[in-house]
């Protein structure tokens, strides 16, 4: 079997064209890829008319493009004429690209000279089926249609819904393609993607070197959005600890407690926001512009706060947050010991942990921190905040790292609503083992013993971490 | 001057930020990695005001709008000098008025000159060193730093430290109203140095001291002194002697009483040599220590924006786009959403009223069983199968044959969870064909074994045959099989 002969500047570039019956997600498997939500996805059967190519470029060079295409409509009849038109195995290839050329104008095969253009030009193919219905011999023709195109191809049994039939697809399928894999377009995580990607090299020896550094490159791509993530978080935890809502009581005004309530509220409403920006700030920072979401919002209620949920969360328990408060009275008690050169008998130490254990219990019992000052110049003001709750910083933290978590976890293809609830909020074993660096780090952001670019690099480094390690850890 | 350009670079940086929120995230990275390119910007390139400043200028060639009232604080520092400099002039020149009969108090020039600055110096430092909040409580109402930071929040629309989020940029306006402070009383001794220097070079001056209490001139002496340690080994004519300070205390009577004018022009030129002291005094202890003071207040309004601009996420995901490739994996187009379909049944989906005599199909490996057939009440005449692995001849020979006098209408079976394509829509157009206007033809829907027709199975159907305007056209789900 003759392969068809090369266009150069496709032999250059791999392109793969993403061929199959109609919506078995193929555009799925090109959205996730591409990493690009606005590929238009559909229920509908059709959806998609016309190739669209999807080249995957740095610095404006290509270094390989996915083609999306109609699926097969008329495939019988297309298989029926490559038949009564071909003379021998040798012309098969020419056979298909005669085709094409004939059936240009023709209406009733405009989407398989669509999709088998790209492949008479050198694609690579990458085969579609849903792997969640069964087998049919109705694929037979379009199967033989792409063999006899002689591009290098493989087959990709994607799981559309819970039913499984892919056992029966993978001995159908080996009859046509050398290689064949499962590949949930929905589902799959960044590493899978990838292995996909890299999985692409085996059609085209060729190809194999842009394909990995289109695969480094990713990689890189992504552990830069993890960093920038990561620094999100902290300057939103920074923000949120060091907030204060400050106002001057008017004249008349003689019961300041209404006034707190006031700005505690407004306080809650401008943390809440923060978070939801930076919410967005990750979202945008993963290619998620237009994400429909449905997410808690964060109540600074000590009862959530102080939430066995909460702290679940974390893999803490609810004793762990006189270690995290202690560990920052040690920190600080530490201080002592050093200038003493020891002379203390570390006795810094040991009564700053119980400071700080015992404060941490206390300030659970006041959320909030009030402070009435009298200018004696002027009107007295009033200032809320920050926040008091040792556990706050925890609580933002867990929830921003599920965020990310969620994000990281979900693929372009994917056109559900965002849903991050309580009942899917991951525990994060790792930050039981950050309990001492976060709380002596939270310790100093709380009293501004850090420049913000301090804590900020302290904390999106303990941050970075946790995701790693999360990540590890989940076997990624 | 005083940290403006730099508390200014960072509001135009945050208005730039929030502007860029709005723009898709791809185009900010070719845009932040063009830039990046062209300025050289290299990897571990950390956000100082320096690579902020060339982004911002490449960014946004054509400034419109200032977030901070950059000419009203510029008028500030120009008021604060003009009347620092305006009062330092006109209070050395009445210190320094002398009309040949009484000397110039020195006690009272050291006292408004040097010593009440450097006790306001001191305050500051005081301050500054305590803790904020008590500073806040304590001399909060008196810090120029906080007035200062309410004068700028007034004159600023688009940053407002007031509200609280931006702590480094309220710790930079703190710092940025103490170096007002400074530059005031910098500007004030300036002027009387100045005053000072003019004074003493075109008019004869005599110096003197006195006291109502019990001073001895030791101890005056003493004290002047150790004031002038710093300079004392340099300068050492700058240093006042016991004699000079002797004959230089002079009392209410003195001309009267204990010391008759005095002949010996000598001891008018004496009293004329304090000035080397009193203008290092002025130096030392009152420019200098403010001059340092202002520096210091600059560096930190500075190194606060420094800090904020370090510790923003924005402004590290700037650098990080003007350092990285732009890896892009979207297409130059987007492509089009296909036209909405109603939703709404087509009203092709009906139940049989009674029995249906009919040629069934089964089309391309879709089965049906006689248990299903009798539930929707087709009476199957003949069982044939079309599509799949038939041939497209086959199909035509099927349709061709087919004897469909005898029978009410034809139903294709097809499968539920296969989309409808076009090839069935000709199958489906040539078998209406072969029958009368009056006879149906019914799509029967079957579905997975063990799973029922699902709703959206049925509408993808409704929608692609609906076109063909057939009023004999029906669809029927079939039932659940196990």
């Amino acid at each position: 079997m003759n392969a068809l002969p090369s266009n150069p500047a496709a032999d250059e570039i791999p392109t793969f064209a993403i061929v199959g019956h109609p919506n078995k997600g193929k555009s799925s498997l090109v959205a996730t890829l591409a990493h690009d939500s606005d590929v238009q996805i559909s229920a509908q059967s059709g959806t998609t008319e016309f190739n669209q190519t999807f080249p995957m470029s740095v610095d404006g060079e290509v270094l390989y493009q996915l083609t999306d295409t109609p699926g097969f409509q008329r495939a019988r009849q297309v298989w029926d004429w490559l038949q009564k038109n071909s003379s021998s195995v040798a012309d098969r290839a020419q056979t298909v690209r005669n085709f094409v050329e004939q059936h240009r104008d023709n209406t009733l095969f405009t989407a398989e000279c669509e999709l088998l253009r790209p492949l008479t030009e050198g694609a690579g193919i990458l085969y579609v089926v849903d792997g969640s219905v069964p087998y049919g011999n109705e694929y037979d023709a379009e199967m033989e249609i792409l063999r006899w195109t002689g591009q290098p191809s493989m087959a990709l049994i994607n799981q559309i819904h819970d039913s499984d039939f892919h056992e029966e697809w993978e001995s159908a399928l080996s009859q046509y393609f050398r290689i064949v894999r499962r590949f949930n377009a929905q589902l799959a995580d960044f590493d899978r993607q990838l292995g996909l990607l890299s999985g692409f090299s085996e059609l085209n020896e060729n190809w194999r070197d842009r394909l990995l550094t289109a695969v480094n490159l990713l990689r890189r791509r992504r552990e830069g959005q993890r960093t920038a993530s990561a620094m999100v978080i902290a300057e939103l935890i920074h923000q949120a600890m060091t907030c204060q809502i400050d106002t001057e009581l008017p004249d008349q005004e003689n019961d300041s407690d209404s006034v707190a309530k006031t700005l505690r509220q407004e306080l809650q409403n401008s943390i809440v926001q923060m978070e939801s920006n930076a919410r967005q700030d990750i979202e945008r920072l993963y290619h998620f512009d237009r994400l429909d979401a449905e997410e808690d919002t964060l109540s600074l209620d000590h009862n959530q706060l102080f939430s066995a949920t909460s702290w679940e969360m974390f893999g803490l328990a609810k004793d762990q947050l006189l270690v995290a408060g202690a560990v920052g009275g040690a920190a600080t008690g530490g201080i002592v010991d050093i200038a003493t050169g020891g002379g203390s008998l570390m006795l810094g130490t040991g009564i700053g942990a119980i400071v700080g254990g015992v404060s941490a219990f206390l300030s659970e019992q006041k959320m909030f921190q009030s402070t009435l000052r009298k200018t004696g110049l002027g009107n007295d003001r009033l200032t809320v905040g920050p926040i008091e709750s040792v556990n706050f910083p925890y609580v933002l933290l867990g929830r921003a790292l599920n965020h990310v978590s969620v994000i990281e976890g979900r693929t372009h293809a994917r056109q559900d609503v965002l849903r991050i609830q309580g009942e899917e909020s991951r525990k994060w074993q790792q930050l039981s083992s950050m309990v001492k660096p976060l709380g002596a780090l939270f310790a100093d952001i709380k009293k501004q013993k850090l420049s913000r670019a301090e804590s900020g690099r302290q904390l999106s480094t303990l941050i970075l971490e946790i995701l790693k390690n999360e990540r590890s850890g989940s076997g990624e | 001057m005083l940290g403006n350009s730099a508390i200014r670079l960072y509001g135009l940086i945050k208005r730039q930020l929030e502007s860029d929120r709005q723009q898709p995230l791809a185009q900010l990275q070719h845009r932040d990695r063009e830039i990046g390119r062209t300025l050289g910007i290299t990897p571990g390139q950390r956000p100082n005001r320096k690579v902020m400043q060339r982004w911002l200028d490449a960014v946004s060639a054509s400034e419109d709008s200032d977030p901070v009232n950059h000419r009203g604080l510029s008028w500030v520092t120009s008021l604060v000098i003009i009347s620092g400099a305006v009062l330092g002039w006109l209070c050395a020149s009445t210190l320094l008025n002398y009309d040949g009969r009484m000397p110039v108090n020195l006690i009272y020039f050291l006292l408004i000159l040097v010593v009440w600055p450097g006790a306001t110096l001191a305050l500051w430092c005081i301050l500054i060193l305590i803790p904020r909040t008590t500073s806040e409580s304590v001399l909060g109402a008196v810090s120029p730093g906080e007035w200062h930071r309410k004068l700028v929040t007034r004159l600023s629309g688009g940053i407002k430290p007031g509200n609280e989020f931006d702590t480094d940029l309220k710790i930079s306006m703190q710092w940025q109203g103490y170096g007002l402070s400074h530059l005031f009383t910098l500007c004030f001794v300036l002027a009387a140095c100045l005053y000072f220097l003019f004074a003493i070079s075109f008019s004869d001056l005599a110096f003197g001291w006195n006291t109502t209490l019990e001073v001895s001139n030791d101890a005056v002496h003493s004290a002047l002194s150790t004031m002038a340690v710093p300079w004392r080994q340099a300068l050492p004519h700058a240093s006042p002697t016991l004699e000079l300070v002797d004959i230089s205390r002079f009392y209410r009577l003195d001309h009267v009483l204990s010391r008759p004018a005095d002949p010996d022009l000598k001891l008018a030129y004496q009293l004329g040599r304090w000035w080397p002291f009193l203008f290092m005094s002025l130096l030392v202890y009152s420019v200098l220590p403010r001059l340092v003071a202002l520096f210091f207040s600059i560096w930190r309004t500075t190194s606060a924006v420094d800090s904020a601009l370090e510790a923003s996420s924005g402004a590290n995901q700037i650098v990080a786009r003007m350092v990285s490739p732009v890896v892009s994996t979207v297409p130059h187009e987007t492509s089009q959403p296909p036209p909405e379909k109603t939703g709404q049944p087509f009203g092709l989906q009906k139940q049989l009223d009674g029995d249906t005599h009919c040629v069934v199909i089964e089309w391309a490996g879709a089965q049906v069983t006689a248990e299903q057939l009798r539930q929707i009440r087709v009476v199957p005449v003949i069982k044939s199968q079309a599509g799949g692995v038939h041939t497209l001849a086959d199909d035509r020979k099927l349709l061709r044959e087919m004897n469909v006098d005898t029978v009410q209408g034809i139903a294709i079976v097809v499968k539920a969870w296969e989309p409808p394509m076009l090839e069935l829509n000709d199958f489906v157009a040539s078998a209406r064909k072969a029958l009368s206007p009056r006879q149906s033809l019914i799509l029967l829907i079957s579905p997975l074994p063990g799973f029922g027709v699902r709703s959206e199975q049925m509408q993808a159907w409704e929608n692609v045959l609906n076109t063909s305007g057939d009023s004999n056209l029906h669809i029927i789900a079939l039932p659940h099989q196990d």
